[in-house]
């Protein structure tokens, strides 16, 4: 069952403009945020347990607690980028609904003490970046925004920053370092960039998603929104489900929602004649449930770990029998081969490994041992890099191999593969 | 080796209550320091109590960062316990050290070569003069600071001279003929020269004069990696060149602390006998030649070819074979080796038994060695006799049994023994242990282990070449190896196997860097030459080539 | 300070150390490549982990700060495990390229791979192909395909030379090193790249193919090309010298050393020097070994002193000698001759107090300081006019100059040739050949001399830092020092080394005996 704390009125074309979005209870939060203290909603959001939704899943009090005292400017930077495979909830919201993004940047700014932050948006979502473009001017127009903001003396300045195509631009730092204008690679942490980020400066990076979702906490409190979701996973999450299922697309509900529950009831379940094989519940770099494990999986952060994978961004990846796991992780080793900035050793030369050594098995030329080598490169590039993507792509992998062994092995023996007119992509 | 440092000292603080020495057990070897006055009164002491009967040889050492630079070192070994003990000392320059000549005789050559090659002064030798390097070479070629390629020519020769007076001059009033036997003589093997006093027949007085083909070896070991030392020790007695190969190698195996794979073992143990027996084989032959018995030469000869077809098939050298490397053997034998090696001993039995055909029971070679030479048991422990010159006069020691390595004690074969030490006896001993080693070789060859040939360890062998083409790590692995070499830990031992003229040794000293900091070789000929002047005084000029032929020198390990 | 234990042995290392450095400090090995302690940390190649009690992931030592009580190591299995694994991935895409790349011998992954490598390899995939070889400017060429993407050389041309010209092209394993378009390596550091480079990636265009390193031996000097008085390795065998890389001084020149500097092995080569002295004069010289030309032109000079009297002699003097040298030299002169008419022959004076910020100096002279201390000590102090007037006036007989043994920076040569062409008799002190001398109509002696590598002695540079080296090589054994030149001309007699002296015997003993080692 939905639960349209965000979403409610998504489905209203005039939501997108300042007009249609004040029709709705607009910005009357922020007017209300403008009036408390800023240390109190830092405490209203730390007791929501509210936590970031774009795949970390840190609980964003704790980290806008995290900024030193010491009297320098701070910045406030909404991760736009939205590379993960599988998602699209922020474009929606981004497309549907700028004015409640940048509702929630203003707030958030607020009560960080911030005076300028940037939305950055991936290059590709060509109308996201046209409709916010908008939006922010309808904003400055309206004075919600540059100098003394609704007459509170607050000033802040917000600006869309358009990436370039990299996945990696996602991640906090390499936003950073593609926002201060350098080649878009993760810096080292220490310093992280709470203390030193932008600019060298006390930075707060948060999902579009995230800093939405401060308004409904500011609005009814911190109680009203643990109403939803579970004890550690608070709140509702957009989850944008995709793959073989009848309804994909965007849905709104509880944390800790049965997985089940959402691909049968929402999504109408997969197609009819085809069984439900396997699900990613969290975007390409969480590990893969077998369908068993997803009959025992709720949409939290825990239920997931507890079944060794992740809620990630939220991105439900449905897979049914007419796939083959080794291609699709062919599909998946190429994305992040692709993607890798080639800082680190272990993630430039592994993921290039890993890459070809699925190819080569789906070319027909795979040897036994590739499989294990597969996993053995893959546990041999965890936790080693400065930034996650090492463990975004290895992660998959192990799980694949682990779960779906008969296919490899299969596939190896055969030099086909055990799903008779499975897609084959050509790389 | 045992460690028995306590049991020394032990001993020696009941004799020597007023010192204290430094005893330690290091890579497998007892190591005693003591001071220079100390030497000769400790040595006394453990020969008079038969806790040790042999000096095998006395090394020095050059550590010229050092205050005192020289180190000496002298090898004891018990022929009853089989152990062995380093007694080691330090000098200075200018500084001296007793002669050991007064308690072992068989310290006398190798006290030379010490001052020969460092300077070192043995107090009270009644000869310290150049043994290897020529008479107007100036310097000592193996301290550090000689460089190893400063040649310096001999222009002229030493007239015959008679111990440490070179000024020899023959005596009017007396009738003797000075005579120069060799050095370019059909029947000195190598260039020996023996310089001799005639009173008609009889000898009346004998020296030798060594060192012509000396090639200082030792300081071309310090000068080039490990495995690049191996064919250099082709070169010592090249009459059995694997045998010197087994023998060095196995010092620096010891000393990088590995231990071959039982293939290599088998494989080194058939070369060892192979040139055991092609080493007799010379002996005797040549032995038999100088006194006129051609046939038995020309006929064994066609041994040792079917020998050399064997190595080649090996390693493709016949003489200087270089087959074996630290680690194992260069290269695995090609299939069918072995089932040669066994018919080559059913061959060389035959050959065995025509050469006895020939000469044991002939008049006329019983009439030339019967009684000549003798030597008996404990003057050749004296002199350091070792191999089958010693154990013609009856004292059974056979590094085989005393200390087996490689497998030894598993087999199944006996030790020759004889009684008086002459000639005669030493050619029975050297015929029969043709005999023993052709029974090791068919054990050895019908029971060869699987398995790799050498080790893999990839900071001590080269890797195979398909991994040096083929991937970045064999490549890697193979530059690194050829240009820093491998590299055993700092430290010092004496290895020793039985070869075919007794105890080859090697005290092999690291630096822990890729070329060996100190390579000393005790060459068996060495110890055994140097009583070849007592040996032949007394007796007739005729009898001086048969004794010389028996003592199998072969000037590549005597002069090195 | 602030105490920690590394590996079990203690060490003590100042605040701020980070953990990488304090392994430095304990003399202890760690595998890295691309910290370099004269760059900043960049943290890329991962290799340097270690573990540190009480924390449960694996910390790179090169960002991390020691704190007081840390206690770490890096010889734990599970650090050795993610060291080979680290290898192993810089390894997996690296060209089989060690017979023909200049790095080998001297190669981080070479030498890496021996200590803490995994040894066997599994990599059985294609390797990724990248161009190969890529002119990046005047004096450096790139291999794209053996680098390891350490960043240090972008991190040099950004933080050190400042000129950022080197950048990082394209992502993942398919990133580059590279130049902007028009834009070449082209600064007067660009060699420190090749020096600073692990691999055989970036290799000097003057170096490459011509010499295996593992033929080479060491000698440290102090550059000579001009007076900053970088410290220098010189790299040589029994052909001559290859190559000059910068040795580490904190005071000096810290890391690095300039392009110019690293040409001042050439003109020790034996094909850039005079092997024999000339004696004479145009269209008949005559060639004589160094030691008896220098006696010859030293009875020479007796005579003339001994008629004209002691203003009829001169001595200039260049800055590219050793401090001992002139005290030999000024002394001999004042008191074997009984001349003071010793000069200071300055090839530049425009330009000589220039500086570019970094290394380089106008001041082309190693030793200027120490030439002017030594005049100093010997109350000499005459200016070059004096000398002009009295060549003038034809008051000096006998003119005798020590010229430069880096004869490319004196490109006045010629012209002062011009200056001493009345003189009488010229003795000119040289260690390569110089043209103008040939054209000479007057008694002249070139007799060759030493170059700086062949000398013991010390340079005292801009700041007044005294600067020793010892001997490097001889690569010419017959040529002269300063000192010795002087003496003879001076008319007293040199002593011989013991090594000499046998040498010498054996040489004229036996025509037969052949000795290497001397070039």
């Amino acid at each position: 069952m939905e639960i349209k704390l965000l979403t409610e009125h998504y489905d209203k074309p005039e939501y997108r403009s300042l007009e249609g979005y004040k029709k709705h209870n607009g910005y009357k939060v922020l007017a209300k945020a403008l009036k408390m203290e800023p240390k109190a909603i830092v405490e209203e959001v730390k007791a929501s347990g509210l936590r970031g939704r774009g795949g970390a899943g840190f609980p964003t009090g704790v980290k806008w607690g995290f900024l030193p005292n010491n009297g320098e400017p701070r910045y406030l930077l909404c991760n736009a980028d939205e590379g993960e495979p599988g998602t699209f909830k922020d474009r929606l919201m981004m497309e549907r609904a700028p004015h409640q993004l940048i509702e929630g940047m203003i707030i958030s700014a607020f009560a960080i003490g911030s005076q300028k932050s940037y939305i950055y948006i991936r290059g590709e979502y060509d109308d996201s970046i046209r409709i916010v473009s908008q939006a922010l001017k309808e904003a400055y127009a309206e004075g919600l925004l540059g100098k003394n903001i609704l007459g509170s003396g607050f000033d802040h300045d917000m600006d869309v920053y358009v990436g370039a195509g990299a996945y990696i631009c996602g991640e906090e730092t390499g936003m950073i370092s593609s926002l201060e204008g350098k080649k878009g690679q993760p810096k080292l942490k220490p310093p992280f960039p709470a203390v030193k980020g932008y600019l060298g400066k006390p930075t707060i990076v948060n999902n579009v998603e995230t800093l939405a979702a401060v308004i409904p906490i500011v609005d009814k409190g911190a109680q009203a929104y643990r109403q939803h979701g579970t004890e550690k996973s608070a709140g509702t999450k957009l989850f944008s489900v995709s793959g073989n299922v009848q309804r994909p697309g965007t849905y709104e509900v509880a944390l800790g929602y049965p997985l089940m529950d959402l691909i049968n009831n929402e999504c109408g379940g997969v197609k009819p004649g085809r069984k439900l094989k396997a699900v990613i519940p969290g975007g390409s770099s969480a590990p893969v449930l077998t369908a068993e494990e997803c009959a025992r999986a709720n949409m939290d952060y825990e239920s997931l770990a507890q079944l060794g994978s992740m809620l990630g961004s939220g991105a439900v990846i449905v897979i049914d029998d007419s796939n083959c796991m080794v291609d699709l992780l062919g599909v998946i080793m190429h994305f992040y081969h692709h993607e890798s900035c080639g800082q680190c050793t272990p993630c430039r030369e592994g993921t290039g490994w890993l890459n070809k050594i699925v190819h080569s098995i789906v070319s027909g030329h795979g040897r036994l041992q590739d499989i294990d080598l597969i996993v053995r490169v893959s546990e041999h590039m965890m936790g080693r890099t400065i930034c996650a993507l090492s463990d975004a792509a290895a992660l998959p992998a192990i799980s694949f191999v682990k779960k779906f062994r008969e296919e490899f092995e299969f596939y190896v023996r055969e030099g086909r593969s055990k799903v008779k007119g499975a897609a084959h992509v050509e790389m | 080796m045992k460690n028995i440092t306590e049991n020394l000292r032990q001993d020696l603080s009941q004799k020597f209550p007023d010192n204290k020495f430094n005893c330690e057990f290091v890579l497998g070897d007892n190591v005693l320091h003591v001071s220079p006055d100390q030497v000769v009164p400790v040595l006394r002491h453990f020969k008079e109590t038969g806790s040790f009967d042999f000096l095998m040889h006395v090394a020095g050492a050059d550590y010229p960062e050092r205050e005192k630079r020289f180190d000496v070192c002298y090898e004891l070994f018990s022929s009853r316990s089989f152990q062995r003990l380093r007694l080691k000392t330090q000098l200075a320059e200018g500084e001296s050290v007793p002669t050991a000549t007064t308690v072992w005789r068989g310290a006398d050559w190798f006290e030379r070569e010490c001052y020969d090659m460092f300077g070192i002064q043995f107090a009270g030798h009644p000869n310290l003069r150049r043994i290897l390097c020529h008479h107007q070479f100036k310097g000592h070629a193996l301290r550090k600071d000689y460089p190893a390629d400063l040649q310096q020519h001999c222009t002229e020769a030493l007239p015959i001279h008679f111990d440490n007076d070179p000024n020899y001059v023959p005596d009017p009033n007396k009738d003797l003929v000075p005579l120069n036997i060799g050095p370019s003589h059909p029947a000195t093997h190598g260039t020996l020269r023996i310089m001799a006093e005639l009173d008609g027949e009889k000898i009346h007085r004998a020296g030798v004069e060594i060192g012509y083909l000396h090639r200082c070896f030792e300081k071309m070991a310090e000068t080039h990696p490990y495995n690049q030392v191996i064919p250099y020790t082709d070169r010592l007695n090249y009459c059995s060149a694997p045998m010197n190969n087994v023998g060095y190698c196995k010092a620096v195996e010891r000393a990088l602390g590995v231990e071959i794979p039982p293939k290599a073992q088998a494989i080194r143990i058939i070369l060892c006998e192979l040139s055991r027996i092609i080493d007799h084989i010379i002996c005797v032959g040549a032995n038999a030649l100088d006194l006129g018995a051609m046939t038995s030469f020309f006929h064994l000869f066609t041994y040792r070819e079917k020998v050399y077809t064997l190595f080649e098939r090996l390693c493709g050298a016949r003489l200087t074979v270089a087959m074996t490397r630290v680690g194992g053997m260069a290269q695995d034998p090609p299939e069918g080796w072995f089932d040669e090696v066994l018919q080559f001993c059913k061959e060389m039995r035959q050959g065995v038994d025509d050469l006895e055909r020939l000469l044991t029971n002939n008049k006329i070679w019983i009439q030339r060695t019967r009684g000549v030479g003798a030597i008996s048991a404990e003057e050749a422990i004296e002199w350091g006799y070792t191999g089958p010159c010693l154990r013609s006069t009856g004292v059974s020691l056979d590094l085989r049994k005393a200390d087996p390595y490689y497998g030894y004690e598993t087999l199944d074969f006996d030790v020759p023994v004889g009684t008086s030490g002459d000639v005669y006896d030493r050619y029975l001993v050297r015929v029969e242990e043709m005999r023993q080693s052709i029974r090791i070789l068919e054990q050895v060859a019908k029971n060869v282990p699987g398995g790799d040939y050498t080790i893999r360890d990839k900071g001590i062998v080269l890797p195979e070449k398909r991994d040096v083409y083929g991937n970045i790590e064999g490549l890697m692995n193979h530059f690194m190896l050829v240009i820093k070499g491998l590299r055993p830990e700092p430290g010092e031992l004496y290895d020793a196997t039985e070869a075919a003229n007794g105890e080859l040794g090697f005290y092999l000293v690291s630096d822990g860097s890729g070329k060996p900091y100190r390579l000393k070789v005790r060459p068996p000929c060495f110890a055994i030459y140097q009583s070849f002047p007592q040996q032949v005084t007394g007796g007739l000029v005729a009898d001086v080539i048969a004794i010389l032929g028996s003592m199998n020198l072969i000037a590549g390990e005597l002069d090195r | 300070m602030l105490k920690c234990k590394i590996n079990g042995k203690e060490v003590e290392v100042p605040e701020g150390t980070s953990i990488i450095e304090a392994f430095k400090l304990s003399g202890q090995d760690i595998a890295h490549y691309c910290w370099h302690p004269g760059l900043s940390v960049a943290g890329v190649c991962r290799l340097c982990m270690v573990e540190i009690e009480g924390q449960p992931k694996l910390q790179i030592a090169c960002n991390t700060q020691v704190q007081d009580g840390m206690v770490i190591n890096n010889n734990s299995e599970t650090v050795k495990d993610v060291v080979r694994w680290g290898l192993d991935f810089h390894l997996i895409n690296h060209p089989l390229d060690c017979p023909i790349c200049d790095q080998a011998g001297e190669c981080g992954l070479q030498d890496q791979y021996m200590q803490f490598g995994k040894y066997t390899p599994e990599m059985a995939e294609r390797k990724v192909k990248k161009r190969k070889v890529v002119d990046l400017g005047p004096t450096v060429v790139l291999d794209t395909e053996r680098c390891i993407l350490c960043s240090r050389c972008v991190r040099f041309t950004d933080e050190v030379s400042k000129t950022h010209e080197l950048g990082i092209f394209n992502r993942g394993d398919r990133s580059e090193i590279g130049t902007f378009k028009d834009r070449p390596l082209d600064n007067k550091y660009s060699l420190n790249t090749v020096d600073i480079c692990p691999v055989g990636a970036l290799t000097s265009k003057d170096f490459r193919f011509r010499q295996r390193v593992w033929y080479l031996k060491t000698a440290e000097s102090v550059c000579p090309g001009c007076s900053t008085g970088c410290n220098v390795n010189v790299y040589y065998n029994e052909e001559g010298l290859w190559r000059v890389r910068p040795r580490y001084n904190a005071e000096v020149n810290g890391h690095w050393m300039c392009d110019e500097g690293r040409d001042t092995y050439k003109f020790v080569n034996r094909k850039a020097r005079l092997l024999e002295a000339r004696v004479g004069h145009k269209d008949s010289w005559q060639s004589e070994a160094p030691g008896s030309a220098a006696k010859q032109a030293g009875v020479k000079l007796k005579e003339v002193l001994e008629s004209e009297g002691p203003e009829s002699v001169a001595l200039v003097l260049t800055g590219q000698y050793t401090t001992e040298e002139y005290e030999a030299a000024i002394g001999l002169f004042q008191s074997e001759l009984n001349s003071t008419l010793i000069y200071h022959w300055v090839n530049n004076p425009e330009s000589f107090e220039d500086f570019d910020g970094l290394l380089l100096r106008g001041d082309k002279n190693p030793n200027t300081k120490g030439l002017l201390q030594a005049l100093e000590q010997a109350g000499i102090d005459r200016p070059w006019q004096d000398l002009l007037d009295r060549l003038k006036a034809g008051s000096i007989k006998t003119l005798v100059v020590a010229g430069p043994e880096n004869q490319s920076v004196f490109p006045d040569q010629l012209e002062k040739l011009e200056m001493f062409k009345e003189v009488e008799n010229l003795i000119w002190l040289t260690a390569g050949p110089v043209e103008g001398l040939e054209h000479r109509a007057k008694p002249t002696w070139q007799i060759p001399l030493k170059t700086y590598i062949e000398k013991a002695g010390s340079f005292v540079n801009h700041q007044g830092l005294k600067q020793s080296f010892q001997v490097g090589t001889i690569v010419v054994s017959s040529a002269l020092t300063l000192a010795e030149a002087v003496t003879l001309l001076a008319g007293q007699e040199l002593e011989l080394s013991a090594q000499d002296q046998i040498l010498q015997q054996n040489r004229k003993k036996n025509f037969f005996t052949e000795t290497r080692g001397a070039l």
